[in-house]
């Protein structure tokens, strides 16, 4: 536990002493105010369509995908490659903490990085409200989609980083990971085969946070995020093990 | 060297092993959250929840139902109706399976469907067990709002109403037989169906098809015993008199564990009350029937004389449970009091379903200009409609006596005994009788049964009385359009919090630690 926690403050201390977590964060708000302010203008307009709540677009909107797509990626790149490439690996390897240790704290440390970039966006639920009626139960269960599907992406972000020296090639690997899992989404209308589709149907994310953004909380998807993070932080854990046979 | 070969051929093997083992648990841990899952709502007005009487249908389901969206994703109903199937299936995830075909892209898989259900169009919905299916059309799922178009604007969804259709068709599959409900004639009734502008329950026949009741008229002139197999009979408002005879068939039935909903009627003659003879039979049965026609200055509503009343509190009973829960108003027009009465036999279980507020009375004399209270009228609260019931008294021990088959050996003289104490033990409760009054038909009859939620204690009398609380009217989920009603100044408020404000504490805050850094 004590190796675990010294990694992760470890992490966390690199993440929020250097700039980059805020340029991330500047280009994060930006980028989500953008498409928040999108869809709030148009639901203002009365010529405009309705039936929608701003904060179902805000959870499955384009802005949305792209950040939780690319994040990920770029939060996790150096967390153990850049450790690989300067060598401190082996010196960490053999220090008293064990390779679950190092990719817990690593991991967790990326996720709270990660909750700290959507924090502040709880601010436009607030703001909204000072100004209209607002059901914060949607909100609530679509930043806990958000949070689900960011485990799982962020726990793919270590495996990708365990198997390369190089941060961009870990970049670009847990990339098109996420890619694949994202674009099962365009598939479920193409096959016929109900097993197929039901499995499709499973691992849709893009109705995973159609569902969370309106207010609905399925148990499936909680398990798939959870199950799948731990599959590829164990993956991970196996990945530093086998290094040390070399 | 050899060593160290096989020590890491092991230590591989291993890992491989593990690895393999893992993404078997996992696969397994998936497949079964596949199959097993719950949804819950987390919105303010649970909007995407089924609601507890269609939770309670498909909860006591034993049989598979499988319900399938022939519906193609373009259509405005898709989503609602994927949403909704959804719900159904994770209510009960062992009974129901949810299935979608798209009639374009799954051409095969249409054509099977159209085949196996002899269906002859898309767009609909199929509710099927076994053989049997039940179709439900796009166009009956919902109800538009069209007053955009004179803008360009398309059809909007108003109201949802596949929930009701749905509950209604699983209920139709799983059900044996349809609740036979009798409808007395012959004495200036209320009609079941319509026509020729006279007021009749058409429209509740309707709805209360939807709940899978069957409907009858009976004559009762010449009919010795009420028919068997029959649910429910109801005496809609009659203008003349039952014989003696057709009110003792009545209380045979009825104390046999009968049901029965009356609904008594202000004439609108110089005879205040049609009796019918009904009013001295109900006192048998603990129901005072008011000579009277009920008047509540409390309750008027605009363009409505002092007839129309809106009743102030409910009793406790399933029939006006949920409506006291909701705090939903229902309308009734000229009604008689229909109360407790005061000598009513301690064996009956009574309660005042509707109550005026307590400025109310029941006016015997409605030509009287001063229309105020008087003497030897009924003072409010004024309860205009009452349910009844009671428990049937059947048959003692003699009757188990006479069953018993006769022993031949003293092994099985042990096994009739044991079965008949284990009889005396689980001896079945007593069937129990249940009668409705209502002092008012028009909240009934297609008049006003659309009127506030008129309709709603309409299908739960009828629901009670059948023994069926699981069910009320599942009323059609209203879709709000969401809309944000914001003027310039708190839209351009809101773009410079969003745009300026705070990513600007951001670059500020990255600012800062940069230079901290740099000293």
């Amino acid at each position: 536990m004590n190796g675990l926690l010294a990694t992760f403050e470890r992490e966390l201390r690199a993440y929020f002493f250097s700039s980059l977590a805020y340029v991330v964060l500047t280009f994060f708000l930006l980028a989500n105010g953008i498409g928040f302010l999108i869809v709030v203008t148009y639901l203002s307009n009365p010529q405009g369509g309705a039936g929608f709540t701003p904060f179902e677009f805000f959870f499955s909107g384009f802005f949305f995908w792209i950040l939780v797509l690319i994040s990920p990626p770029i939060l996790t790149m150096r967390l153990i490659s850049e450790e690989r490439k300067s060598g401190t690996i082996e010196t960490l390897m053999t220090s008293p903490v064990s390779e679950v240790q190092v990719v817990l704290g690593k991991y967790f440390a990326a996720l709270a990085l990660y909750v700290f970039l959507w924090l502040p966006t709880v601010l436009y639920a607030v703001i909204l409200e000072q100004h209209s009626d607002v059901d914060w139960g949607p909100i609530l269960s679509g930043y806990l989609g958000t949070l689900g599907i960011g485990a799982m992406f962020l726990a793919i972000g270590v495996f990708g980083s365990s198997f390369t020296k190089n941060q961009i090639v870990a970049a670009i690997a847990t990339f098109a990971i996420l890619m694949f899992l994202f674009t099962f989404a365009f598939f479920e209308g193409l096959v016929t085969s109900e097993t197929t589709k039901d499995v499709i149907g499973y691992v849709n994310l893009l109705q995973h946070m159609e569902d969370f953004g309106k207010g609905v909380v399925d148990t499936r998807r909680l398990v798939y995020y959870a199950t799948t993070a731990a599959l590829f932080l164990f993956l991970s854990c196996r990945a530093l093990e086998a290094k040390k046979w070399r | 060297m050899v060593d160290q070969t096989r020590k890491k051929i092991i230590e591989g093997s291993t890992l491989s092993v593990g690895v393999v083992l893992v993404l078997a648990l996992f696969a397994l841990v998936n497949y079964l959250s596949l199959r097993h899952y719950d949804r819950f709502d987390w919105t303010e007005n649970s909007l995407y929840s089924l609601s507890e009487k269609s939770r309670n249908v498909v909860a006591d389901l034993d049989r598979e139902i499988e319900l399938v969206i022939f519906m193609s994703p373009g259509s405005q109903l898709y989503n609602p109706a994927d949403e909704l199937l959804t719900s159904y299936e994770a209510a009960n995830t062992k009974f129901i399976d949810k299935r979608v075909i798209d009639p374009v892209k799954n051409r095969f898989e249409a054509q099977r469907l159209l085949d196996r259900h002899s269906i002859e169009r898309s767009n609909v919905i199929v509710v099927a067990s076994g053989e049997e299916r039940r179709v439900i059309d796009e166009i009956d799922l919902a109800e538009f709002d069209y007053s955009g178009a004179q803008f360009g604007q398309g059809a909007t969804l108003k109201e949802f109403k596949g929930e009701q259709l749905i509950t209604s068709a699983i209920l139709e599959l799983v059900e044996a037989e349809k609740p036979k409900i009798l409808f007395t004639t012959g004495h200036g009734e209320t009609p079941l169906d319509g026509g020729g502008g006279r007021r009749s329950f058409s429209i509740a026949k309707r709805l209360l098809g939807n709940d899978n009741f069957g409907f009858e008229e009976w004559s009762t002139a010449t009919a010795t015993q009420v028919p068997e197999t029959t649910d429910l009979v109801v005496v809609a408002a009659p203008t003349t008199s039952f014989f003696p005879a057709e009110l003792d068939l009545f209380s045979r039935y009825l104390d046999g564990g009968g049901r029965m909903l009356v609904f008594l009627d202000p004439s609108g003659t110089d005879d205040l009350t049609v009796d019918a003879g009904l009013a001295q039979w109900l006192a048998g049965y603990g129901v005072a029937a008011g000579d009277d026609v009920v008047v509540d200055p409390e309750s008027q509503m605009p363009l409505m004389g002092p007839g129309d009343i809106i009743p102030a509190s409910y009793g406790v009973h399933p029939i006006v449970e949920y409506l006291d829960q909701s705090r939903t108003a229902v309308h009734l027009s000229f009604s008689r009091s229909i109360r407790k009465a005061d000598d009513a036999s301690g064996d009956l279980e009574i309660t005042e379903l509707l109550e005026t507020s307590a400025s109310a009375w029941g006016e015997t004399d409605p030509e009287d200009p001063a229309l105020e209270p008087g003497d030897g009228e009924v003072h409010g609260p004024v309860a205009v409609g009452v349910a009844v019931s009671f428990q049937v008294e059947t048959g003692g021990e003699e009757d188990l006596a006479a069953e018993e088959p006769a022993a031949v050996t003293e092994e099985a003289e042990t096994e009739v005994a044991e079965s008949a104490g284990e009889d005396q033990n689980e001896k079945p409760a007593p069937p129990e009788a249940r009668l409705v009054v209502y002092g008012d038909v028009d909240f009934a009859a297609d008049t006003a049964i659309q009127s506030t939620a008129n309709s709603e204690l309409v299908m739960n009398t009828f629901n009670w009385l059948v023994e069926r609380e699981q069910l009320i009217a599942i009323e059609g989920r209203s879709t709000e359009e969401t809309r944000l009603f914001l003027t310039q100044p708190e839209l351009l408020t809101i773009w410079g919090m969003v745009l300026l404000l705070l990513p600007g504490i951001a670059v500020v805050t990255g600012v800062t630690v940069f230079m901290r850094r740099r000293r």
